[in-house]
């Protein structure tokens, strides 16, 4: 009986290994699909120099991988590699200088501005979740950056912050990046740091999957890292990380490295860029260690690059590393001068927070105290208001200025004016308009009187509808049509009505038999309609075109698969009237 | 006056006494800079006790501006007794900040903080040392300043880089171009590691301490020039640069003077 028993118990210990070895063996090859070695992971869109026409993506793989593409469109596909229009092959990849992992830099380019983008990375058949991302204002719209430096050495307040920053960016779709000044770690030359980091600013993404882009600056714990470029895709090239952001023609962002020569080279740069940027509306400047420190002593920027930020009448100047919330009193030569310039910030993404100590220039009206923080600056027309927003939401300071430049105004205009029939014109702006004012039909007039209504086809393009027109030369004017910034439209646009255009209600039903006579009349209303179109040497050649052709529209709802740019309300009358344009035309 | 005359007397008695009263002085100087380093947002030790260690901010400040009187205070005892006590308090408080810089990271070649605070660190330790040991210390902490110097020099610190332009605005009222600066580094750099090798290598040569004197006070001064008052509390806590040769340069000249009288004396007394 104790033999059977002991056969019975070497039976159980080998089913049971036998057993192991069998699921082992099966689950083996399931472990390796979960993590497998070119799986995109930390997906991020870096803005470097033009963000309304570049962008740069970066994501890291366990392994170089062979082949790596970043597919991108202006619609959804939710990560199905084969449904996007657009694949960006010229990846360039590298092993971080720290060994282990591999970076992926691909510059997505030929963007249009201010236009949702979906994409999704891949490597060797390994493909990531899709995210999206707008790309950067052409015009001077009103838009919110986040600011904000030193997210080291605490993931678990960086993590926090990042929350808040995901929140800011859900609460207002119009903020569309978030601008760093660095010290994101404690030691630059640490890749697993950096890949800590770069998880936790995975909650920088918002619930539908928008990624704001990161505009970076060196702090000075990545002091000479070169993970810093492998990470952000060497912003301002290889040899220096400073460089500057042109946000439309009127924001001129300067990204300066405080951890090389301030009074070399850069200082000559940054001259040379302030320079150029008189004719823009609004300066700003981000760099890491402060001029009018908060908590420490003064970098030289205090010497070196403050005399020209006083000169050149740059706006607000972005400084971290001091671990506490501040905003400076006007600064000018050394003392409290209302014309002069304002340094916010001191870095509180999650590094653990200091008390400021007691200086001159934080005394109020300026401010400082101990607190995790992120800033945003709302820049428009008229003013530029900055916030500072602790982890919890509230507003915990808050400064506005008033533009110092007029800056470069392009001023929105009418592009093109087509009649269809005698009783619809389809009108095309150089801008994107103010959306209520374009919808308005109070805000056009025809000979100086008014139109019964308008249908909004996209933010530059709309088709009004008028009492019946007699046939002859009219006239196209704005009354308080405006763009977003808040500008008039400029000048007046002239068309001509056809003789013998019937109204558009009754065309349809009559097509073939008119067909002659309206495509000479219809070629030739476009030739007057644009050399009606005032000149304007600053308006980009471009834009018109961009327009027309528009994926999606500046509210990034996306396009519909045609090729067009919609307003949600347009309906199905404005495609009707876009497809009678087209067969017209097709005639032609 | 008669008190301080009698000080002097015995301070300066003996071969050691003018270097040793000379070393105590540059201690003192140098723990004033500490001081006022550590009053305008602290060093490294405020930021490991805050950001490594989870104290309360403020009271890692108030700590570090406590032990920094202390230090004052007890350099001054040193001064004028040659206590042993405040040196060794001394040579853990620049040790201290020195293993912490490099620690806390975050500067140009941080790593090499120590050698770098070599002349700082000795400035006190000789004060605890045998005297037959203090100018070899002495000797071999200078050059070890010089060369870390040196290196970083011909690496291009960005400081250095930006302290070439200024010294050029301000003496010369001329903008050095940034390029013009890495071939002066070059030439500096070379010039601190020669210098740091002879002192190792070769005897008494008073012209070279006397050169690595001026060019430590230099180098420390630029501190303020380059950005102001802000920066003399910089500029005092390098006062072993330039403290440690002169006053290698002092016993050299002194030990020298007396070599020469005692050989003519000698020579007068002895017998044709």
């Amino acid at each position: 009986m104790s033999k059977i028993r002991a056969h019975l118990r070497n039976y159980r210990r080998s089913s049971l290994f036998a057993g192991f070895v069998a699921v082992s063996l099966l689950v083996a090859p399931q472990v390796d699909a979960f993590g497998p070695e070119c799986m995109p992971q930390y997906p991020m869109v870096v803005w470097h120099a033009d963000p309304a026409h570049q962008a740069l993506i970066a994501w890291t793989t366990e392994d170089a991988g062979s082949a790596s593409v970043v597919h991108f469109d202006v619609e959804s596909h939710a990560g199905d590699p084969n449904a996007y229009a657009n694949a960006m092959n010229l990846v360039t990849t590298g092993e971080y200088s720290d060994g282990g992992q591999f970076y992926h830099h691909a510059v997505l380019d030929g963007l249009e501005p201010s236009t949702r983008y979906y994409f999704a990375v891949e490597t060797d058949g390994f493909i990531s979740e899709e995210r999206w991302f707008v790309s950067g204002p052409e015009d001077d719209r009103p838009i919110r950056l986040l600011y904000g430096g030193d997210s080291r050495s605490d993931s678990e307040n960086r993590r926090a912050m990042n929350d808040r920053i995901a929140a800011l960016v859900d609460e207002d779709p119009n903020t569309i990046a978030l601008v760093h000044g660095g010290d994101y770690i404690n030691d630059g030359d640490d890749w697993s740091q950096w890949a800590e980091w770069l998880y936790d600013h995975q909650n920088v993404v918002t619930a539908d999957g928008r990624m704001l882009p990161i505009v970076p600056a060196r702090g000075n714990h990545e002091a000479g890292a070169e993970i810093y470029n492998e990470v952000f895709g060497f912003p301002g090239g290889a040899e220096t990380n400073y460089w500057t952001m042109g946000i439309g023609p009127q924001i001129r962002f300067v990204q300066l490295d405080s951890n090389v020569s301030h009074g070399g080279d850069q200082r000559d740069f940054l001259e040379q860029e302030l320079q150029a940027a008189q004719d823009s509306r609004w300066i700003l400047a981000n760099y890491h260690r402060p001029a009018f420190p908060a908590v420490k002593s003064p970098g030289d920027a205090l010497v070196q690059w403050v005399p020209l930020f006083e000169q050149y009448n740059a706006d607000l100047v972005c400084e971290s590393d001091g671990h506490v919330l501040k905003r400076t009193v006007p600064i000018r030569n050394g003392e409290m001068d209302p014309t002069g310039i304002v340094y916010v910030g001191e870095g509180g993404l999650g590094v653990s927070q200091r008390e400021p100590i007691s200086q001159w220039y934080l005394d109020a009206p300026g401010m400082s105290m101990s607190g995790h923080h992120v800033q945003r600056i709302s820049i428009g027309a008229d003013e530029m208001l900055y916030e500072a927003i602790l982890m919890d939401g509230q507003i915990a300071d808050s400064y506005s200025l008033a533009p110092r430049r007029e800056g470069t105004v392009i001023l929105p205009e009418f592009v093109a004016a087509e009649p269809d029939g005698a009783d619809v014109i389809e009108v095309e702006l150089s801008k994107d308009m103010d959306p209520d004012r374009l919808a308005d039909p109070q805000t056009y007039a025809i000979d100086g009187g008014t139109v019964l209504g308008v249908e909004v086809l996209d933010d530059r393009v709309v088709v009004l509808t008028t009492e019946p027109l007699e046939a002859g030369e009219h006239t196209l004017s704005g009354n308080e049509l405006t763009d977003l910034a808040g500008n008039a439209v400029e000048g007046s646009i002239g068309f001509i009505v056809a003789p013998g255009d019937p109204p558009a209600a009754d065309e349809s039903g009559s097509e073939t038999t008119d067909s002659g006579g309206d495509d000479t009349d219809g070629d030739e209303d476009d030739s007057d309609a644009e050399t009606a179109a005032p000149e304007d040497d600053d308006q980009p050649p471009s834009s018109s075109d961009t327009d027309t052709d528009g994926a999606s529209g500046g509210d990034a709802d996306g396009g519909d698969g045609c090729g067009c740019r919609h307003d949600g309300d347009a309906g199905a009358t404005s495609l009707l009237l876009l497809g009678l344009l087209v067969l017209r035309r097709r005639r032609g | 006056m008669g008190g301080l005359k009698r000080w002097l007397l015995r301070e300066l008695d003996g071969d050691l006494g003018p270097m040793l009263l000379c070393v105590r002085l540059v201690f003192l100087v140098q723990c004033v800079g500490m001081l006022r380093i550590a009053l305008s947002g602290g060093s490294a030790i405020t930021t490991t006790m805050f950001m490594d260690l989870g104290w309360h901010e403020p009271t890692s400040y108030a700590l570090e501006i406590s032990g920094a009187y202390v230090l004052v205070a007890l350099a001054c005892w040193t001064v004028l007794t040659g206590s042993r006590v405040g040196a060794a308090y001394g040579v853990v408080w620049f040790f201290g900040v020195a293993a912490l810089t490099t620690f806390q990271g975050g500067s140009f070649m941080s790593d090499w903080t120590i050698p770098a605070h070599a002349t700082r660190i000795t400035v006190a330790a000789v004060l605890l040392v045998p005297g037959r040991h203090i100018e070899r210390a002495m000797r071999i902490a200078i050059a070890t300043t010089f060369a870390t110097h040196g290196l970083e020099a011909i690496a291009h610190n960005p400081r250095f880089v930006d302290f070439l332009i200024r010294a050029g605005d301000v003496f010369a009222g001329v903008r050095v171009a940034e390029r013009s600066t890495h071939s002066m580094l070059l030439v500096i750099g070379l010039v601190d590691l020669a210098a740091a090798g002879l002192l190792l290598t070769r005897a008494r040569w008073r012209w070279l301490v006397a050169y690595m004197a001026l060019w430590g006070v230099a180098t420390a001064l630029m501190r303020t020039i380059n950005i102001g008052p802000t920066g003399l509390g910089q500029t005092l806590v390098r006062a072993a640069n330039g403290g440690l040769p002169l006053a290698l340069f002092v016993h050299w000249h002194f030990t020298r003077r007396d070599h020469v009288q005692d050989s003519r004396s000698s020579a007068e007394l002895s017998p044709v």
